[in-house]
């Protein structure tokens, strides 16, 4: 039987995987700036990559230093 | 159809989701010690967990991609299922119901009708919901694999099993802990993927006056063609709307459904368990705003030749399903595709992990515990509720390669669910309100509700029956009233419930006074129920009105 008594606060996994998806996506973005994709999707020029893959970012960032110490006693 | 290219870039996101499913699992399951936290989640969290669970749970698959086809269907009168047919019952759930839910400490659905009626009452509920869970659950890895195999190529078998195994993983691992918190992240994930898909759709057709330019205005009202079948694409009433759709069926779904009211039972106290379904409506008038946005959005590209937009086309039947899968084809990008692939994977394993920590729940408190071994320990109970995870996932993979043999089953999903749902919460709300409603009474209303809605279905598809016996103000092609038919069979489900219930109660004995205290409404101490005073913004009744303004403003808007 495991004794560990403080749990994780949820947002902070909500936190790392928005940040670490929204980089993903970011990179994806930028890379298909210098090597443009061949598939055919409409509004590519929008590079909606881009600028959701930043606003994923900051949501995961916001909940990173929202919940970074925070526990819940189990 | 060449199956969508997935970057290296699109397989990480993926690669993140799925490892963090799994570590998730393994880190939740050193706090999983008893059988009240697998089933309940301990009953320790806030509201804002259990509220967004609660609607990660309704986000499913069949909900999020199944209703935006139906949104290309049936135009905005699709939107009718966020807004007659969710939100009064949701709030109906937060501000009356959930006390009684709550503060009984039973722990399941049938739990409930144990306490209020009797062993049978709970076995015979606890019994239909379970193999409901298993068809819903099938069906939704068949849909699964069916688009993963469409549009990414993917081997059928590799399609099911990779979910399942997933969702096996982590649900056995700490139950319904482990299944809301991922739910949580999926919930996230899901938004993610969707939310900019009616950003870029409205931008590709040129602003929401395309809407106008495009579409008949059965299309795009909610009520104002309501008057006559024959004038909107649902070939429906206001009367079969709200009655079938607003009363029998979304009461049925959010208040007795265990599937998403199980997530409310671990609320660490009766606010925030009042709160999750409350905090659930407004994510769900968003999720209306953007599935049925995106659905009509896929309308006004049909109309447009131009915009060299077709639905998926099978053996001569369109494929509504395609559609989200399609215009994800349509606008995402290296990296955005990662994410709305993720984001429909999320949706799979949300609905099925829901599915399976319900029916785990189900199983071992109201037929493993009263039927199968009395004496239970604890222990016992959790070990049976993870075999059950286990078990429950295999019958699902055996139902979703049966639907894969026979498609056309998964036609009557919907038909199959309102059967069940509409009895069980026409007895449960009437022996919630109503102390005069016997243990007889409730079982038998229960059982001839159910048998009533099963007859009036098979005799409609064997033509014993015509459409117009179901359908009281019946218009139209019969071929196109599935809708209205369930929503009417739901009705007439609801009526023969509970006047059988009525009925058989004149005739029965009832309980006592001290066995129905707690249970009933007339019957409840006041100083039970009663909540630790909170300033008037935070209470239920605040944020219930908040949503009932918006949802009534919402219906002026799109009359």
């Amino acid at each position: 039987m495991q004794t560990e008594k403080k749990m994780r606060n949820i947002w902070f996994f909500v936190g790392w995987i928005l940040l670490l998806i929204g980089l993903v996506e970011l990179s994806a973005g930028v890379y298909n700036l210098y090597f443009p994709s061949d598939a055919d999707i409409k509004l590519i020029n929008l590079h909606a990559n881009i600028w959701w893959g930043v606003i994923i970012i900051i949501a995961g960032i916001v909940y990173l230093i929202k919940n970074w110490n925070k526990h819940i006693d189990v | 159809m060449a199956p969508i290219h997935l970057s290296i870039f699109d397989w990480l996101i993926m690669l993140i989701y799925f490892g963090f499913v799994v570590w998730m699992g393994f880190y939740l399951k050193k706090f999983t010690r008893t059988d009240e936290d697998f089933f309940l989640a301990g009953r320790r969290n806030s509201m804002w967990v259990c509220g967004i669970a609660f609607m990660s749970a309704n986000m499913g698959s069949m909900e999020v991609i199944g209703y935006a086809g139906q949104s290309v269907k049936y135009g905005l009168y699709a939107a009718h299922f966020y807004l007659i047919g969710a939100v009064p019952a949701m709030l109906f759930l937060g501000v009356f119901m959930m006390p009684f839910y709550y503060h009984s400490k039973i722990k399941s659905i049938p739990g409930y009708l144990k306490a209020r009626f009797n062993e049978s009452t709970r076995v015979f509920n606890a019994g239909m919901f379970v193999v409901n869970m298993i068809l819903v659950s099938g069906i939704a890895l068949y849909l699964q694999a069916l688009i993963f195999h469409t549009f990414l190529g993917w081997n059928w078998d590799l399609s099911i099993w990779l979910s399942a195994v997933f969702v096996a993983l982590y649900v056995t691992l700490s139950g319904l802990l482990s299944a809301m918190f991922t739910e949580i992240l999926q919930f996230f994930l899901i938004w993610a993927g969707i939310l900019i898909l009616p950003i870029l759709g409205l931008t590709d057709i040129g602003g929401p006056a395309a809407f106008a330019a495009h579409l008949t205005e059965g299309f795009r009202t909610l009520w104002s063609t309501s008057g006559s079948p024959d004038s909107n694409p649902m070939y429906i009433t206001w009367g079969g709307l709200v009655l079938g759709l607003g009363f029998a069926i979304a009461f049925g779904y959010w208040t007795t459904d265990f599937l998403i009211i199980q997530r409310a039972f671990s609320a660490k106290d009766l606010r925030s368990a009042r709160m999750t379904p409350i905090i659930g409506s407004y994510f769900k008038l968003l999720l209306g705003a953007v599935v049925v946005g995106t659905g009509m959005i896929a309308l006004v590209l049909l109309k447009e030749p131009s915009s060299g937009f077709k639905l998926l086309v099978e053996n001569g039947k369109t494929n509504y399903d395609s559609v989200l899968p399609l215009l994800i084809r349509r606008y995402f990008n290296t990296g955005l595709m990662g994410v709305g692939v993720t984001s429909m994977v999320a949706m799979f394993m949300a609905g099925m992990a829901g599915n399976m920590s319900s029916f785990n729940a189900v199983w071992t408190y109201d037929i493993y515990h009263p039927v199968i071994n009395k004496n239970a320990t604890p222990q016992k109970l959790l070990h049976v509720g993870r075999a059950a995870t286990i078990a429950g996932i295999i019958l699902s993979i055996a139902a979703a390669y049966i639907a894969r043999s026979m498609p056309s089953v998964i036609d009557y999903l919907q038909a199959i669910s309102s059967m069940f749902l509409a009895p069980s919460v026409a007895i449960i709300i009437l022996g919630m309100f109503w102390k005069f409603i016997t243990p007889k009474g409730g079982l038998w209303g229960m059982l001839i509700g159910t048998l009533a809605a099963v007859l009036l279905f098979v005799a409609q598809e064997v033509k014993i029956i015509s459409v117009s016996f179901v359908i009281p103000d019946f218009s139209g092609p019969g071929s196109q009233t599935f809708m209205a038919a369930n929503f009417w069979r739901a009705v007439w489900a609801w009526l023969i419930s509970s006047g059988t219930a009525v009925i058989v109660s004149f005739f029965t004995k009832n309980k006592s006074d001290d066995e129905l205290r707690g249970y009933v409404r007339s019957l409840v101490d006041k100083n039970k129920v009663e909540e630790p005073k909170v300033a008037l913004y935070k209470t239920p009744e605040f944020w219930g009105a908040v949503t009932f303004i918006i949802f009534i403003i919402i219906n002026i808007i799109l009359w």
